[in-house]
């Protein structure tokens, strides 16, 4: 997206709209990585987002729309590309949120596997977020994930 | 004392002619560096204004536009206009210090201050297929549609309309695009009426004049009202609601005719050509029946009143015997 389209969907949807993309792109890197490739990774991704820091006020529709576009952007500029925008953009608070999400989309299908926590690690690491604060995270994910599906 | 003037329907010449041959022009000022692809402005212009027909045009290709590397863009109107030309400065000349009191802004005011505080404006410029009005409007709907997707944008300030000098605020900049997009034509907004009150210390003090900046755009000509006694509030809308007519109405104007504007007493129009008085383009004056704008002197008497021979004739020639008015010593108009 260039910095007009950027800046269109900021007017339609909000600042948050460009977060939400930003935090969809990295827990997709990361389902991508862990298995769930392609459309039905992205849409699990969507469909996990719920009451996220730096995604309030951002309706469904306009998440769906950060969504789409996230998995585009993936596709015709590849993971490092994304990722370091991302990585650029979000602060702790957002980044905390990318990774909690990406968290709790591994965590549907029962655990991340070795691939996904492959590349959740360094992710992290590179958004801040050091070993202990991850595990943290991957704890309130799992509890996040219990209380909406009854899976540990 | 001079022949009487035929009445004649008005021809653009002069200044007139060449404004209907010029584009229509606005700039978006903008606060921020603004990158893109032009295939992503068409697509915002298509989502938008889905009312209006924004072809692909093999011969405007798909280029990158950036306000500070790549500054010069074109979009294809398709056969309605052509092509629209849309440039990017860095540095803006533009004269605030006249343009801001013309628009009742003053330079404290939030849209003054971030226009003034913009680094960056871009410049749509939408030249129409030929100078008859269905032309001129159409461009001047298709500038007003584009300089509306780039006003959207979280970074734009604010518009100014070159033909009317007019300054717009983004949303207005929206809120006029929509409306034209819809087959309206806000004129309110593509022209700017002027209002000029006269000095307190003149003994006509109680007159008021106004006039129209940019109908010469779309018609080749101003319209103006001298001197009138009427409440200044009315003769702004007197002025407006008989450009309405002219532009949407088809209504001709003739020297020396009369047209009731508003609901108003009949006015008579007068035509004063371009220099005449100093103004810088044909004017079309409506003169009220208590007006002290001497029309019959400066501009020579009309059939309707030069026809009846004998007393009337006469009583027209002691008329002209008068002193001459000087409508520009008392604050009438001058040619803008």
């Amino acid at each position: 997206m260039s910095q007009f389209s950027d800046l269109r969907a900021v007017s339609r949807h909000g600042a948050g709209f460009l977060v939400a993309r930003d935090v969809l792109s990295v827990a997709m890197i990361v389902a991508d990585a862990d298995g769930r490739s392609g459309a039905d990774g992205a849409e699990r991704v969507i469909d996990t987002v719920h009451a996220l820091p730096g995604l309030e006020g951002l309706d469904r529709a306009a998440i769906r729309k950060a969504g789409l576009q996230a998995s585009e952007g993936l596709a015709r500029r590849g993971v490092e590309a994304v990722f370091s925008d991302a990585a650029e953009r979000l602060d702790a608070r957002t980044a905390n949120a990318a990774i909690l999400l990406a968290c709790r989309v591994a965590l549907i299908d029962g655990g991340i596997s070795a691939d996904g926590d492959a590349v959740l690690r360094p992710m992290a690491r590179r958004l801040g977020i050091g070993p202990s604060r991850l595990e943290a995270i991957r704890v309130l994910a799992a509890r996040r994930e219990a209380r909406a599906g009854g899976r540990p | 004392m001079t022949a009487p003037r035929p009445w004649t329907a008005h021809r653009p010449r002069g200044e007139g002619a060449r404004r209907l041959a010029a584009p229509f022009r606005i700039l978006v000022m903008l606060e921020d560096r603004l990158n893109l692809r032009l295939h992503e402005l068409r697509d915002a212009l298509r989502e938008d204004f889905p009312q209006i027909d924004w072809p692909d045009d093999p011969a405007v290709p798909d280029l990158p536009f950036d306000t500070h590397d790549a500054p010069v863009g074109v979009v294809s109107c398709g056969r309605a206009a052509l092509p629209a030309q849309i440039t990017a400065h860095r540095r803006a000349d533009i004269a605030w210090s006249a343009l801001l009191p013309r628009n009742r802004l003053t330079p404290v005011d939030r849209l003054a201050r971030r226009l003034a505080a913009a680094g960056t404006h871009l410049e749509i410029a939408v030249t129409s297929r030929g100078p008859a009005l269905p032309d001129r409007l159409e461009a001047a709907r298709r500038a007003t549609a584009i300089a509306a997707v780039f006003a959207d944008l979280p970074i734009a300030a604010g518009a100014v309309q070159l033909w009317s000098d007019r300054v717009l605020s983004p949303q207005q900049t929206i809120d006029l695009a929509a409306s034209a997009a819809a087959g309206e034509v806000p004129l309110l907004d593509w022209t700017l009426p002027l209002l000029f009150y006269h000095d307190a210390t003149d003994e006509e003090a109680e007159l008021s004049s106004g006039t129209t900046v940019g109908l010469s755009a779309l018609l080749g000509y101003e319209l103006e009202l001298r001197q009138s006694p009427e409440p200044a509030g009315l003769v702004i809308a007197a002025i407006m609601d008989v450009a309405q007519q002219l532009v949407t109405e088809g209504i001709a104007l003739r020297d020396g005719g009369e047209i009731a504007p508003f609901g108003a007493e009949a006015h008579r129009t007068r035509l004063l050509p371009e220099g005449l008085l100093g103004n810088d383009t044909d004017r079309w004056c409506l003169v009220h029946p208590d007006s002290a704008f001497h029309d019959q002197e400066l501009l020579g008497p009309t059939l309707s009143q030069a026809a009846p021979k004998g007393l009337l004739a006469r009583a027209m020639d002691l008329f002209a015997s008068r002193p001459p008015a000087h409508p520009q010593r008392r604050g009438a108009p001058r040619g803008v």
